[in-house]
């Protein structure tokens, strides 16, 4: 890649797009004056309104007997008042909002255990008060009830008035009755009830912002990048431009490079602008409404909450980016390549509204879904209870996300079919190669399927299953959803089960090597997936223990020789058939060997389901897809995959009590590293010198007898 | 799949040696050099006598093949016209030379550049012209030229020289800093062929480069064509416009089915289907072709092609 070429590319997409006037207003002024503007003419709309609301005379109906004339009074000074008959049908004339509410005194009075006329006063007990007993008389009380319509906000406010009026009469009523016994006010009033909320007026602000700050901000993001992306790839087929650069001594990679900082720079933009216009919309909002009432709220931000901000925003804006300009450049023209990116859209930002909703906590699982993790983390910023592990986690998971997309996008860059179709989109050509040949291996395609498949199975079947018997629930999931639907979809496609599945004869001299890899990679493997997790994962221990004790002779209920069937042979054979035979030969029809193998060791870490136990498979992975690919035979890998687990189950079940298993098993010796170092790279080294060059796809198929 | 042969293996029947590829593309120094400059003499004198050579091209797409075994060679200067009904696969054939598009079979070969070891080498040796291409809507002529100067790498002070003397040439100078959207077809037409002459390539692919323009605009561009040639260029042009292909090309070769049903010049065409027009010679080689897709080498056909000379 020539970087001044992708920064002439850059510099003219950039000026091309300035020049939009589309580009503009949604990049800047959307956000620079519809927030504000919006913001300020709901707020004063809302205030005028309610004011309004306040000062309006107020129709309001009375059934029953009158009341008091001091409260009618009060009730008079603003209102119209209108007596309905009980029988009168008030509750129409409400709905038809002729009145605003009703006072309705025919509802039952408060039974009172005693007769309330002439109250007997209870002596009070205690000997300091002699007071002489006294007869208190009052009416009964009765009971006033407030009709209105909650849909109806000028009833609402109707029913708040009248019971402020009400409340105001009560109290005074009741001061005076007191007054006329001579009794304190404070006689009958046994404590009062006060609030104090501790939390500051910059931690409710903050509060408030970290709620509605985090969808807004990656829904405009993703909005600011579904534009260019569109514009930059349809758009530009439409316009029958892109065809003069692919002309241009330029390469499709350079071109995709060029694009896509581009959509990045406009989509990080946008963010920046609403970010600033949102927060500037919400204070100034917020002063507005707190000056009348007594509500600190603060809603300030420092500089490293900013920094924080920008860096998520950055995160969003690269994934969005790639995302967009990767639905989009499927499309040919303007309108389809909308069609394609908003199912996206919807996609990005569906989860990110989950993890705003309140009460949803962030887990480490939460982490690596990208969109709902930037949603947590910027509300962990604002709030300030964002872990570092987290965050770091966070910017992992998005990245390698973006990655795979623009990955995705350069594939489809360098795919003439996309390009150049005339007719509908096909997705078998899309992944696999121009060609009139049958497909003896499986494409990419196939493999994305079929993984789909499998992960649904497994995780709706297999999980269920396991959890019933772990035993039997194991052995289904290995052949019945690992095995079974790779042969099957290979049989079905027409593949060439044997190139598929590299079912070459393993020389004997091969295997001698493979057992030292296996015996020097297993405490290589301990060792590094002990203290990476130690440091990574807190409770990491705990883990281990629990994954041992699931795994143990006790829990699977069955004999020994079972036990290594299900745990050591079966995966070896079923998962090897699926992530190093069809796995890896689709993706070597098109990626290096190096990305190939990476790949699919990530692949057949991401079924493990778990994030502590990632980074080991991802290493078995990796040590598995290379032997596989050095000697071009599957078996290579099922041997060593078969072996590894057997060790390992061994030494839990056979030699857990020796100080020999224990210094690998719970707390691996560092003194392990290099006897295992030692057996490992001899292994390789040695494998490497007998096993013949590999052979490329391609040549493995035009081979006549595979 | 035949092995890709590179003008060093390539028996030639003088012991010159073949031309350096880095120097094909160096802007002449001589100083009257025209915006069209003359391709490099030592191209002219090389061991190939041909400036541009594809064998047994081939590209599938699905289970059908639209160009196959195709071979076609140009020297120096020669115009080469490229007729066929639609969907012969002349666009298919022309994209797969300029690039565009990947050849499942076959070699292509550039003034001494061999396209699947240097693709890009082989591109900055290739203008690309069709009636349906686009010009970027908000940048203008001016800005235009200089973003694919930067693209083919000329230096700034030589693209400068080079864009004048392109705006002078293809008269672009009343609308060179008005954005392409206010531009008309013709226009645009010439600003295209103005970004495919600027980095001075060797070969000059045309697709219907005067579809939808007027007989001015469509004048220009055939004027431009022919100082093209006289520099040293060649040219494969693609076009429905008989006359046209009579007026400049050299050559002719008549595709139908994605094979070359018949090549040759003017008077060889005449001569093999013993007709008197290129509209009659086309049908009936097309006829020869396939029976069913042209029945009548009509009559009717002779005379508005007439008509239209």
């Amino acid at each position: 890649m020539r970087w001044p070429i992708v920064h002439t590319l850059w510099k003219k997409e950039m000026l091309e797009m300035l020049r939009d006037r589309r580009t503009i207003l949604i990049m800047v002024l959307l956000p620079l004056v519809l927030y504000p503007v919006i913001g300020i003419i709901t707020s004063q709309a809302q205030s005028a309104h309610v004011q309004k609301l306040q000062a309006s005379r107020l129709r309001v109906g009375l059934v029953g007997a009158a009341l008091p004339a001091p409260l009618m009074q009060k009730l008079l000074r603003n209102n119209e008042l209108e007596h309905i008959p009980p029988y009168a049908s008030w509750k129409e004339r409400l709905a038809q909002k002729q009145l605003h509410a009703i006072l309705d005194t025919t509802s039952p009075s408060i039974p009172s255990t005693q007769s309330a006329s002439t109250q007997q006063a209870a002596p009070p007990k205690s000997p300091s008060a002699s007071l002489p007993s006294m007869r208190l008389t009052a009416p009964p009380p009765y009971t006033i009830r407030v009709i209105y319509l909650s849909t109806w906000d000028a009833s609402r406010t109707a029913s708040q008035r009248l019971q402020d009026i009400l409340r105001e009469f009560h109290h005074e009523a009741l001061q005076k009755r007191l007054q006329d016994y001579r009794i304190a006010p404070a006689f009958v009033q046994v404590f009062t009830i006060q609030t104090q909320d501790t939390a500051s007026a910059q931690a409710r602000g903050r509060d408030l912002l970290g709620t509605m700050l985090p969808l807004l901000l990656i829904i405009m993001t993703i909005v600011g990048a579904l534009y260019p992306a569109v514009d930059l790839t349809a758009g530009e087929k439409e316009r029958g431009t892109l065809e003069t650069l692919l002309t241009a001594p330029i390469t499709s990679l350079e071109i995709v490079t060029g694009k896509y900082i581009t959509i990045f720079c406009i989509s990080l933009t946008t963010g920046l602008l609403n970010m600033f216009s949102l927060w500037l919309t919400f204070s100034q909002g917020l002063r507005m409404l707190t000056s009348n009432r007594k509500l600190a709220i603060d809603m300030t931000l420092n500089l490293q909450h900013y920094l924080a901000l920008i860096g998520f925003l950055a995160l969003i804006a690269a994934l969005s980016s790639a995302v967009m300009l990767s639905m989009a450049s499927f499309a040919r023209s303007f309108k389809e390549g909308q069609n394609y990116t908003t199912p996206a859209y919807m996609l990005c930002f569906m989860p990110a509204f989950l993890a705003t909703l309140p009460g949803a906590k962030p887990s480490l699982t939460s982490a690596m879904i990208p969109f709902v993790n930037v949603a947590y983390a910027i509300k962990g910023t604002i709030k300030g209870d964002l872990s570092l592990d987290y965050a770091l986690l966070t910017v992992f998971s998005m990245l390698v996300v973006t990655v795979a997309f623009l990955r995705l996008s350069a594939m489809i860059f360098q795919n003439e079919q996309v390009l150049f179709r005339e007719g509908d989109i096909s997705w078998r050509g899309l992944f696999s190669q121009n060609s009139a040949h049958p497909q003896p291996l499986p494409s990419i395609s196939d493999t994305f399927f079929l993984l789909s498949l499998q992960f649904t199975l497994f995780f709706y079947v297999g999980l269920s299953l396991q959890q019933r018997n772990i035993a039997f629930g194991t052995a289904i999931t290995l052949w019945g959803i690992f095995l079974l639907p790779a042969v099957l979809w290979a049989r079905t496609r027409h593949l060439d089960l044997k190139a598929t599945f590299r079912l070459q004869p393993l020389p004997l001299q091969q295997l001698p090597p493979i057992l030292l890899i296996v015996l020097g990679g297993l405490p290589l493997v301990l060792i590094l997936t002990y203290y990476t997790s130690m440091w990574l994962f807190p409770d990491w221990l705990e883990f281990a223990r629990k994954m041992n004790e699931s795994f143990s002779l006790k829990s699977f209920g069955i004999s020994t020789p079972v036990f290594f069937l299900i745990l050591a042979l079966s995966p070896g054979i079923c998962e090897e058939a699926v992530f190093r035979g069809f796995a890896l030969s689709s993706f070597r029809k098109r990626l290096s060997p190096q990305i190939s193998i990476a790949l699919s060791a990530f692949l057949f870490a991401a079924f493990h389901l778990s994030l502590y136990r990632l980074l080991p498979t991802f290493l078995l992975g990796l040590v598995f897809g290379w032997l596989c690919w050095r000697t071009g035979s599957l078996y290579a890998s099922v041997i060593a995959h078969t072996l590894h687990n057997a060790l390992s189950l061994a030494i839990g079940l056979f030699f857990a009590k020796t100080a020999l298993a224990r210094s690998l098993d719970q707390q691996p010796a560092l003194w392990w590293l290099p006897l295992g170092l030692i057996l490992f790279v001899t292994g390789i080294v040695w494998l490497h010198r007998i096993a013949p060059p590999p052979q490329s796809a391609k040549t493995l198929l035009s081979d006549p007898h595979t | 799949m035949e092995p890709t042969i590179s003008p060093s293996t390539e028996p030639s029947k003088t012991n010159e040696p073949t031309p350096d590829p880095s120097k094909t593309n160096e802007p002449t120094t001589d100083p009257d050099t025209s915006l069209l400059a003359p391709v490099s003499e030592n191209i002219r004198q090389d061991a190939a006598p041909w400036c541009f050579r594809i064998r047994d091209l081939g590209k599938c797409f699905g289970a059908h093949w639209a160009v196959r075994n195709l071979s076609i060679t140009l020297r120096h200067g020669e115009v080469y016209g490229l007729l066929g009904p639609n969907g012969a696969g002349k666009t298919t054939t022309l994209r797969m030379i300029a690039g565009l598009i990947e050849p499942d079979e076959g070699s292509l070969q550039l003034s001494g550049v061999d396209r699947d070891a240097a693709p890009l080498e082989a591109r900055k040796k290739i203008g690309f012209v069709t009636g349906s291409t686009g010009l970027y809507q908000r940048l203008t002529p001016i800005e235009l030229l200089h973003f694919f100067a930067k693209l083919h790498e000329i230096p700034e002070h030589e693209a400068q020289r080079r864009i004048d003397e392109l705006v002078e040439a293809l008269a672009l100078h009343s609308f060179a800093k008005q954005q392409a959207a206010t531009l008309s077809t013709g226009q645009k037409q010439r600003v295209n062929l103005a970004r495919a002459l600027l980095h001075q390539p060797t070969l000059l692919i045309l697709d219907e480069p005067t579809a939808g323009l007027d007989i001015i605009s469509a004048d220009f561009i055939l004027q431009t064509i022919q100082k093209a040639r006289k520099d040293g260029r060649s040219v494969i042009l693609s076009t429905h416009i008989l006359t046209e292909t009579e007026l400049l090309c050299d050559r002719i070769g008549v595709l139908f089915g994605g094979k070359l049903a018949q090549e040759g010049s003017l008077a060889q065409l005449f001569q093999t289907t013993q007709t008197h027009s290129l509209a009659q010679a086309f049908l009936k080689i097309i006829q020869q072709a396939d029976p069913l897709a042209a029945p009548h080498a009509s009559a009717h056909m002779n005379h508005t092609t007439e008509n239209a000379r």
